[in-house]
C-alpha cells in the first residue's frame, strides 16, 4: 500500500498525539493516582438499613478527613445537605437504593456513576467556602431534574 | 478534458453503469420514507421540548417531557438513522452490483416488515407513556414487555434484511473472479457486520435480562451487565451511523465533483479499522461507573483512541480528493 | 476497456498521487490536527485545575 509523503507526516503527527495523550493519561492515573471512580465493593440495594448505609451521614475521620456515606433515591439524596469546615478532605461513599443516578459537583472533577447494587467512591478536597450544589446527571425518572442535594463548606 | 488520466480514475471506482432495478427501488423508497416520517416526528418532538424547557408553552398533563424526550431519542437516534441507512445501502448495493435476486429481494422485504412491527410496537408504548425510559432505556427504569419485544423485533428485522446484503456482495466476487469488487459493497459488508455483532449486545440484554424482568419472571436485573451489553452495542451504534457517511465522502462526493477517489486500498483500510476496533469500545461509556477495574477502563480508553486511527486516515483522503480534483 | 484497467489498477494510484501537489491537503489537516491538539490539554489542564 502506497502513502503519499504528506500522508506519513499526518499520521505520525496523529498516531503521535494519540500516543501522548495516552502516556499522560497513563502517568497521572497509575504513577499520581488521578483514576476515575471504580469502586468495586456491592451491597445489598434492598436491605441497606443492614449495611452501612442504614445511617447516612458525615462521621469524621481524622482532623482534616471526613467520610460522607450518602444514598441516592428516586429524586434527591439522603442527607439533603451535609456540612464540612473549608479545608478538608471528604470521601463521597454513595449508593442507590433504586435506578441509576449520577453525582455531580458541577466546577469540580466530582462526577460519578450510582448504580444499585454497588458503591462508588470518590474523593474532593474543599479549599474555598460555600454552599455547593449536587446534581443528578442521569436520567431517573419523571423527578430527575429536581434531583440535587447541597453541601456547606464553612469558613 | 477526457485524457488519460481521468479514464484510469474513472474505472478505478470499479462501479458498473447501471441504475437501481426498480423492485430493488421500492424496498429502498419505504425505507426511505419511514425513515423521514419518524425524523419529522422526531423533530416536532425536539421543538416541543425546546418550547416547554423554555418557558413558552405548558405541556398538557397527558403528554410528559421524558415521554417526548424519549420518543425523540428513539425516532431520531434509532429509527430514523437505521431505515435511511438501510434505504441508502439496500438502494446502493443494487446500483453497484445489479439487481438483487426475487429471493433475496424478499427476504429484505421480510426484515423491513419485522424491523417495522417492532417500530410500531416500540412507538406506540412510548405514545402511552408505558416507555418513558430514554433511547437508552437504562435497567432498572422499567418499559412495558411490549416495548422491549418490539426491540427485539427491530434488531432482528435488521440482520435479516442485512443478509440478502451481504450474499448479494459475496455472490458478486464469486460471478466476478479476479475483479476487484465495487467499493460500496465492500465498505457495505463492513457496515453491516458491525452492526450485526453490536446487536448482539444489547439483542443480549433485551431478551435474556430485560424481558424475563418486564414479564415478572425474575424481579432483579443486573444493573452493570445490562449497561455493559448496551453499551457494547450503544458504542459501534455511532459506527453505524458514521460509516454510512464516510460511503458517502469516499464515494459519493468525488463524483459529485467530478473527481476520483484518493486511493481505494487506504479507503478499505478505513473500514476494515472502523469494523475490528469498534467491537471492545463500548465500555468507555462506563468510565465513572463503580464496579469495573481501573485497569480494564485504561486498556478501553486506549482502543478508543485506536478508533481515531481510521479517522484521521479518512480525513487525509477526503481533503487530498478535493485538493486533486481541484487541481485537474 | 474494463479488463485492461483492472491489470493497470495497482500502478495507477501511484503514478496519480505524484501527480499533484498535496500541499493545502497537509495544511488543512494539521489545522484540524492541531486543534484537537490544543483542545485535548486546554480540557486535560481544567482537570487538573480542579483536583
Amino acid at each position: 500500500m502506497h502513502l503519499h509523503k504528506y500522508e506519513k507526516i499526518w499520521m505520525t503527527f496523529g498516531i503521535g498525539s494519540l500516543v501522548l495523550f495516552l502516556a499522560v493519561l497513563g502517568v497521572s492515573a497509575f504513577a499520581f493516582g488521578a483514576q476515575p471512580p471504580s469502586h468495586m465493593h456491592s451491597v445489598d440495594s434492598q436491605n441497606l438499613e443492614e449495611s452501612v448505609f442504614s445511617a447516612p451521614g458525615v462521621e469524621q475521620i481524622d482532623e482534616t478527613t471526613y467520610r460522607a456515606r450518602l444514598v441516592a433515591m428516586a429524586f434527591g439524596y439522603d442527607p439533603g445537605t451535609i456540612e464540612v469546615p473549608v479545608g478538608s478532605t471528604v470521601i463521597f461513599e454513595i449508593t442507590s437504593s433504586d435506578v441509576v443516578h449520577s453525582f455531580a459537583i458541577p466546577g469540580t472533577n466530582v462526577n460519578l456513576m450510582v448504580t444499585p447494587g454497588h458503591v462508588n467512591m470518590t474523593e474532593h478536597t474543599f479549599t474555598e467556602p460555600g454552599e455547593y450544589l449536587v446534581l443528578c446527571n442521569e436520567y431517573c425518572g419523571t423527578g430527575h431534574q429536581h434531583m440535587q442535594m447541597k453541601i456547606e463548606v464553612t469558613p | 478534458m477526457m485524457n488519460q488520466s481521468n479514464l484510469a480514475f474513472k474505472n478505478n471506482h470499479y462501479e458498473p453503469e447501471i441504475g437501481v432495478d426498480p423492485r430493488d427501488g421500492k424496498l429502498a423508497f419505504y425505507y426511505v420514507v419511514i425513515a423521514f416520517s419518524a425524523f419529522l416526528l422526531g423533530i416536532l418532538g425536539g421543538l416541543l421540548q425546546g418550547l416547554s424547557r423554555g418557558g413558552m408553552i405548558e405541556l398538557p398533563s397527558w403528554l410528559g417531557y421524558y415521554q417526548i424526550l424519549t420518543a425523540h431519542g428513539v425516532l431520531l437516534a434509532l429509527v430514523f438513522t437505521t431505515y435511511i441507512i438501510y434505504g441508502f445501502l439496500y438502494a446502493g448495493m443494487s446500483r453497484t452490483h445489479g439487481a438483487f435476486s426475487p429471493r433475496l429481494r424478499k427476504t429484505g422485504w421480510i426484515g423491513f416488515i419485522l424491523t417495522s412491527l417492532g417500530t410500531g410496537m416500540a412507538t406506540v408504548m412510548i405514545l402511552a407513556n408505558e416507555a418513558s425510559v430514554l433511547y437508552t432505556f437504562y435497567a432498572p427504569l422499567q418499559a412495558h414487555y411490549i416495548f422491549y419485544f418490539g426491540l427485539v423485533f427491530f434488531i432482528v428485522g435488521t440482520w435479516v434484511t442485512g443478509i440478502p446484503m451481504l450474499v448479494h456482495y459475496f455472490k458478486w466476487k464469486k460471478t466476478h473472479p479476479g475483479e476487484p469488487a465495487p467499493l460500496f459493497g465492500f465498505m457495505t459488508t463492513a457496515t453491516i457486520l458491525l452492526w450485526i455483532i453490536a446487536g448482539l449486545g444489547v439483542a443480549a440484554t433485551v431478551i435474556g435480562q430485560m424481558i424475563p424482568w418486564a414479564l415478572g419472571m425474575t424481579d432483579e436485573i443486573n444493573v452493570v451487565l445490562s449497561r455493559s451489553l448496551f453499551w457494547y452495542f450503544g458504542h459501534p451504534l455511532v459506527y453505524f451511523w458514521i460509516m454510512p457517511a464516510y460511503m458517502v465522502w469516499y464515494l459519493v462526493v468525488p463524483k459529485v465533483i467530478g473527481g476520483k477517489l484518493f486511493s481505494a486500498s487506504l479507503a478499505k483500510l478505513a473500514f476494515v479499522l472502523f469494523l475490528l476496533f469498534s467491537i471492545p469500545v463500548g465500555f468507555h461509556h462506563q468510565l465513572m461507573e463503580s464496579g469495573i477495574s481501573v485497569f480494564w477502563k485504561y486498556v478501553q480508553t486506549i482502543l478508543t483512541f485506536v478508533v481515531v486511527v481510521p479517522s484521521l486516515l479518512t480525513a487525509f483522503s477526503i481533503f487530498a480528493t478535493f485538493e486533486q480534483t481541484g487541481r485537474e | 476497456m474494463q479488463h485492461s484497467d483492472v491489470e493497470t489498477k495497482e500502478a495507477t494510484p501511484l503514478k496519480e498521487t505524484k501527480e499533484h501537489s498535496l500541499k493545502g491537503t497537509l495544511y488543512f489537516v494539521m489545522f484540524i490536527g492541531s486543534f484537537i491538539f490544543i483542545s485535548w490539554f486546554v480540557i486535560y489542564f481544567l482537570f487538573l485545575s480542579r483536583i
